[in-house]
């Protein structure tokens, strides 16, 4: 008999725990992208010397941006990733629509975005405490060494949005080559365009002001709701593009 | 028994006179229930729809009666009716072909009658 | 009650037309073969019922709703092929488990039982397996999920004789046990008619006969004898099939629509009657062109 009253968000709940067992490769995919960073970072971002008689002062530079920026490649990809034949098959092996799809596959988007803003921050404390041990105590100068962990959580919190409009992103962006394939070449000939008009023009502000809108937002509950309505924009659009697709042709 | 799939018969008139010969053998007796559509279906390998068919015939033949809620049933008379219709439509349709192709081959009757003889014979001779 | 009406369903891909104005119904717990040639239409009109595809044209509905992209259609119905994507990172009888946890009405006994009786091993992946295993797990999907609706697009392919023979009683026993509609598609006729009740055959993407398998089996004839005494029967009669077998000899397959009578006739002037297998029918009733093989190598 047919049966009514499979609720959404019931099937959202099974196709999400589906997913994490499913990819959880790419948790492992975050990892190793993290271990390369701060592999990258440990050998210093930059480096200044200088000397007077018989005093020479060297200065090497040390920043866990590195694992961030990595971190967001990371959710980028991951979220083109889920918009890819492959992995939206995999909503259709058993129950749902894509609806469901869209909506779990974002919940898998945050849930991972989590998890990369937990281990980008608690990568930067790595950083610090592998330069402690290779560079010894007293060689290091900075005002930012020692954080509280009330400025942890915040870093933790703010890279986990940033990771999240990341995703937003990617998974427009994958949605968008989806539908078709043209766009493989116009987005980054968009990107690319953009960057080389930014920089032959030097007044570009709409770009300027896109960057600033998200980027240099000094207060912070400002950020959140900004950060919210931007993903929000971006997931949304994604899911209405994607409403009308056919699976397995 | 082995359903013959070739399609020189429907499978439910093969169906139907299975079950004739399973009455006719008393392998089910009067007033006894006849299989389901559903064990015939299992036992036959065969939609259950197909089996039913087989049952409607009979059933519409009086050879089996439906009891509302319990199934089908073997008529009294079922084992009489079934010879007198297999008098009446195989043999006779058998001797029709017999007699058709008798003549294809320019057979006289009297050949055929003693050919008739011969086998009947032999099939006292077996037993 | 019809759990799948469709009227005028047409599907374009493109400029090519892959459905043309299909109307049918079918029926709640019957099992229905979709029967035609390669590139008929068959798997995307399962497709469409399953909702994974757009119809262009026409109307469908699948218990009353549109089943494109709907979340009740999909939750009561399994759909089963050849290429079904299957995870590869799962193990088979994760993947069995995952099926209990999304479909109510699972029966994970059977799915561990035919697991083990077609000696799939329960830690392989699907990738590793062959075609033909892969069919079979798929099949065993298909049964285990006890769908209100289960499509089954070729599912035989690959399949030894042996393993199509035990999967299509094991789908008529859990049938017969709990009733639902199947439909299934094949172009082999033969092997699944036995377990059918009806059959939709359909022809370049249009539908040529819908019926009950043994209206079929007795829809078509076959007459064998001479030319002119065939010409003079078939006359007026619907010809399926027209075949040349020896000097004067043909061999006619006409809609059987002759009486008792008329039979006699023909028999006393020398002409075979010869059933037609639903198969074979549907060969002649599904044949491209006109004269079949041959009329390639006559240089016509």
């Amino acid at each position: 008999m047919f049966s009514t009253g499979n609720s959404l968000l019931e099937t959202v709940k099974k196709q999400y725990n589906f997913k994490l067992r499913l990819y959880m490769n790419l948790f492992i995919s975050l990892v190793v992208v993290q271990v390369i960073a701060i592999l990258f970072t440990a050998g210093g971002t930059g480096s200044y010397g200088t000397g007077t008689g018989n005093i020479y002062f060297y200065e090497k530079f040390y920043s866990s941006n590195i694992i961030i920026a990595f971190t967001l490649l990371w959710a980028f990809f991951a979220a083109v990733l889920l918009t890819t034949r492959d992995y939206r098959d995999m909503d259709f092996v058993f129950i749902g629509n894509r609806l469901s799809s869209n909506i779990s596959n974002m919940g898998f988007l945050v849930t991972a975005s989590l998890a990369g803003g937990f281990t980008a921050v608690l990568g930067g404390v790595l950083l610090r405490v592998i330069l402690y041990y290779s560079l010894g105590p007293y060689n290091i100068l900075s005002d930012y060494y020692f954080v509280s962990l009330g400025d942890l959580s915040r870093a933790v919190l703010a890279t986990f949005l940033y990771l999240i409009l990341a995703c937003a992103l990617g998974y427009f962006c994958g949605i968008l080559v989806q539908l078709s394939k043209a766009f493989v070449v116009i987005l980054p000939a968009l990107f690319f365009g953009t960057l080389i008009t930014v920089s032959a023009m030097e007044e570009a502000h709409l770009v300027d002001y896109v960057f600033n809108f998200i980027v240099e937002e000094s207060s912070f509950t400002l950020f959140l709701v900004k950060v919210i309505f931007t993903a929000a924009i971006l997931f949304g659009s994604s899911l209405l593009l994607s409403n009308r697709l056919e699976v397995r042709k | 028994m082995k359903l013959n799939t070739d399609g020189t018969k429907p499978l439910y008139v093969q169906i139907s006179q299975w079950l004739e010969t399973e009455i006719l053998s008393g392998n089910i007796q009067k007033d006894e229930k006849i299989y389901s559509q559903y064990q015939l279906a299992e036992m036959f390998n065969i939609n259950p729809a197909t089996a039913a068919k087989g049952l409607n015939i009979l059933a519409d033949e009086g050879i089996l009666y439906k009891r509302r809620g319990l199934g089908m049933f073997v008529s009294p008379r079922a084992k009489e009716k079934i010879l007198k219709k297999r008098k009446n439509d195989t043999l006779r349709q058998l001797v029709w072909e017999l007699v058709t192709e008798s003549e294809h081959l320019g057979v006289e009757e009297e050949e055929l009658f003693k050919m008739i003889r011969e086998v009947k014979e032999e099939g006292r001779d077996d037993k | 009650m019809s759990i799948i009406e469709c009227r005028d369903l047409t599907k374009n891909f493109g400029k090519i037309r892959a459905l043309n104005n299909l109307s049918f119904n079918i029926e709640e717990n019957t099992i229905t073969g979709l029967v035609g040639r390669n590139g008929a239409g068959k798997s995307t009109l399962l497709k469409i019922m399953a909702g994974y595809l757009q119809k262009t044209e026409g109307e469908i509905k699948v218990w009353g709703e549109d089943p494109f992209n709907n979340l009740q259609v999909s939750a009561n119905m399994i759909f089963i092929d050849d290429n079904m994507p299957m995870p590869q990172t799962l193990s088979l009888i994760e993947i069995l488990e995952w099926g209990s946890k999304f479909y109510k009405n699972w029966d994970m006994d059977i799915a561990r039982g035919l697991l083990d009786y077609f000696s799939l091993a329960p830690g392989h992946f699907h990738s590793h397996l062959s075609r033909g295993l892969k069919s079979t797990f798929n099949v065993i999907v298909g049964i285990a999920a006890r769908c209100p609706l289960t499509l089954l697009d070729e599912p035989t392919t690959g399949m030894d004789a042996a393993v199509r023979k035990d999967f299509y009683r094991a789908l008529l026993k859990d049938y017969l046990k709990h009733p639902r509609t199947i439909i299934v598609s094949s172009h082999l006729l033969n092997e699944i008619q036995d377990i059918l009740e009806e059959v939709l055959l359909i022809r370049e993407g249009a539908k040529y006969l819908h019926m009950s398998i043994s209206d079929l089996k007795e829809y078509g004839i076959g007459l064998l004898g001479k030319k002119e005494i065939l010409e003079k029967i078939i006359e007026g009669e619907e010809v399926f099939h027209r075949e040349e077998l020896g000097k004067d000899t043909y061999y006619y397959v006409i809609r059987n629509t002759l009486k008792d009578q008329k039979v006699q006739e023909i028999k006393l002037a020398g002409v075979e009657i010869k059933p037609v297998t639903a198969e074979d029918l549907c060969v002649y009733l599904t044949a491209g062109k006109k004269g079949g093989i041959d009329s390639v190598f006559n240089g016509k």
